[in-house]
């Protein structure tokens, strides 16, 4: 526990209230007998974050949702010839192309542009960041990091390439200086729980040089610890952080709108309900101090079977948008590029990792999210897709970047590659 | 150490010739240099004469690919293959999937009649579920294993790895689960039924 209490005491708190919110519902249900040969699991006991099960993404199954588990994603990346073939398939709006623009890059999560033009992508449990560089006309993918645990957030601000490993938040000075052997990182802030359950991140840099990140909790559904379900906000030249939102689950994508300057997020909302619900999320953080309903409410409309019970989703932030059940929406960027038409201008593409507590596969696919400034009017459509083969998975898009002539960038972490999305010629 | 290796390799060798000659067609010249290695020890067919090795003849494609890139990214700890996959090309591994998956299964020396599993046998299988994912015949399909006809001494050492956790890679978290509960005389049968599986 103590690392819980500690998280408390130095987190400066943008709200106090919302700490009390949290701990005054921390009641323990217990847990009805399992029907026979179903998984049934208690995640709200300390014990099952501290020490999670190795399955602790599942949940309560019903018989229909029997043998459901995450998509075991390929051994090794999709060859060269095999994405150019997948690509052919993929649709996309009049006038817009898309190409490998990198490959040989196993699982590819996040990317983060150097200010010399170099790519930093993470990865998920390969550990590793890569540097993609071009050298002489050629692209060039390195391996810059290894040996990390789960490093699939990467920023970079002033020079320093950042990497976010579920409880450290590294700083690797002046990063494109050093690409043959990557400097002795700094810890710049590490006031993060330590388990792995959901505690892989995503860093959003903001204009005043700091980073939005987003705290999962340990579970599918549980009364989390009170340092979790929550995006933050942290100063990596000082250490010091801020409590932004909260009641949010497993976020893994967010972006700044350049009209406003406000945080926006993709949130994956819980499983085993069913197929069709609830509807993962778009959310916009209006102001400080929102609670966005998790474990309580889900989609802005349905309370939770067990743990919404006696709340009313009126006290909660609504999502901006729901997105569709079990897409799992990735990583987000408002389009700023001037390559596009103008009507794509402040646009929202979300990368759609796809479904696996479904039965039909859905998602798989690059959205496109048109919303007004001030969260009104947002609809969206599908922009690029999808990755599937009837049921077959070939591809999982993970991340959006935008590239400096405009075109976007597309991390797929399954095929280990990276897509670029051009408009014209 | 050194020796034994040596004279497994010649033996292999020699034994070697009427595999070569079924696959050769699909065997470019510079993977049966390197097949012969791995006929070391797992034998000529892909199926293993050695203890605790195991056969690879008919695993599924994706499962034997899965394996060597845990086991040349470190997660999963196989002494005996670290030299091995140490510096195995993506394109190495793409060979040995299909190639592996392509040879004729095991043929167990006391073949099971179908229908036939004991009470005690199903009193282990039915509750877990094995054919869930294992499928119905044991053959294992996508990154999962095929279990039918392996050998029984190295069916219970995967049992006692998952079960003391030094078995790493994704199929370990439901697979500590499904062994957690076995007793070592349970580990015993159920290793005896799969090995005799056709």
């Amino acid at each position: 526990m103590t690392w819980l209490s500690a998280a408390t005491a130095r987190l400066t708190l943008a709200t106090g209230a919302l700490f009390a919110l949290g701990l005054s519902s921390y009641v323990f249900d217990s847990t009805p007998a399992p029907a026979q040969g179903l998984k049934s699991y208690d995640s709200n006991k300390k014990e099952f974050w501290t020490k999670p099960p190795d399955d602790w993404f599942l949940g309560d199954e019903t018989e229909q949702q029997k043998g459901q588990a995450p998509n075991p994603g390929q051994p090794l990346p999709t060859p060269l010839a095999d994405l150019e073939k997948i690509l052919a398939t993929i649709k996309l709006p009049q006038g817009f192309k898309i190409s490998v623009w990198a490959n040989d890059i196993a699982q590819a999560r996040q990317m983060a542009w150097g200010d010399k033009g170099t790519l930093f992508v993470g990865t998920f449990d390969k550990g590793i960041v890569y540097a993609v560089t071009e050298q002489g006309g050629k692209r060039v993918v390195k391996t810059f990091i290894k040996g990390l645990r789960m490093p699939t957030g990467v920023g970079f601000l002033n020079g320093n390439l950042y990497v976010i490993d579920i409880d450290k938040l590294y700083e690797y000075p002046n990063a494109e200086a050093n690409l043959d052997a990557a400097p002795q990182p700094k810890v710049v802030y590490d006031d993060m729980p330590p388990y792995i359950p959901h505690g892989w991140k995503y860093l959003i840099p903001d204009k005043e040089g700091w980073f939005y990140i987003p705290f999962g909790p340990p579970c599918n559904i549980c009364y989390a610890p009170t340092s979790v379900n929550q995006y933050r906000r942290v100063d990596p030249k000082t250490g010091m952080a801020e409590l932004v939102a909260v009641g949010i689950r497993n976020s893994v994508g967010g972006d700044i709108d350049p009209r406003t300057g406000h945080l926006w997020f993709t949130e994956n909302a819980r499983d085993w309900i069913s197929d069709d619900l609830p509807s993962d999320k778009l959310n916009h953080v209006r102001k400080l101090g929102l609670h966005f309903g998790y474990p309580y409410c889900h989609q802005g409309d349905l309370l939770d079977p067990v743990f919404g019970k006696g709340k009313d989703c009126k006290d909660f932030e609504p999502p901006a948008l729901n997105l569709g059940p079990h897409v799992a929406p990735l990583g987000m960027k408002f389009y700023s590029g001037n390559q596009f038409p103008a009507e794509y201008k402040n646009n929202i593409f979300i990368a759609e990792h796809g479904s696996w507590n479904r039965k039909e596969k859905h998602g798989y696919r690059i959205m496109r999210v048109s919303v007004d400034a001030d969260g009104k009017n947002a609809k969206q459509e599908v922009f690029a897709g999808t990755w599937l083969d009837g049921q077959k998975i070939t591809g999982r898009p993970a991340d959006i970047q935008i590239a400096p002539d405009g075109s976007l960038l597309i991390a797929d972490d399954q095929a280990g590659a990276i897509y670029q999305i051009s408009y014209g010629k | 150490m050194r020796t034994q290796y040596a004279v497994r390799l010649v033996a292999a060798a020699l034994s070697l010739a009427p595999a070569a000659a079924r696959a050769a067609d699909a065997v470019p010249a510079d993977m049966s240099e390197k097949l012969e290695t791995c006929a070391a020890c797992h034998g000529a067919d892909g199926v293993s004469p050695n203890q605790e090795v195991p056969s690879l003849a008919a695993q599924p494609d994706i499962f034997t690919q899965w394996q060597l890139v845990y086991m040349r990214d470190g997660t999963r700890k196989v002494e005996a293959m670290e030299e091995v996959v140490k510096g195995m090309r993506d394109s190495d591994i793409r060979f040995y999937g299909p190639y592996f998956a392509s040879l004729p299964p095991p043929v167990p020396e006391h073949p099971k009649a179908s229908n036939a599993e004991s009470a005690e046998v199903l009193n282990l299988i039915k509750p877990r579920r094995c054919a869930s994912c294992h499928d119905d015949t044991m053959a294992g399909k996508g990154e999962i294993p095929r279990l039918a006809g392996q050998r029984a001494d190295y069916l219970i050492k995967a049992f006692r790895d998952y079960r003391s956790n030094v078995r790493r890679g994704r199929g370990q978290a439901i697979m500590v689960e499904m062994v957690s509960t076995l007793s070592e005389n349970d580990i015993k049968i159920l290793a005896e039924y799969l090995s005799r599986l056709p």
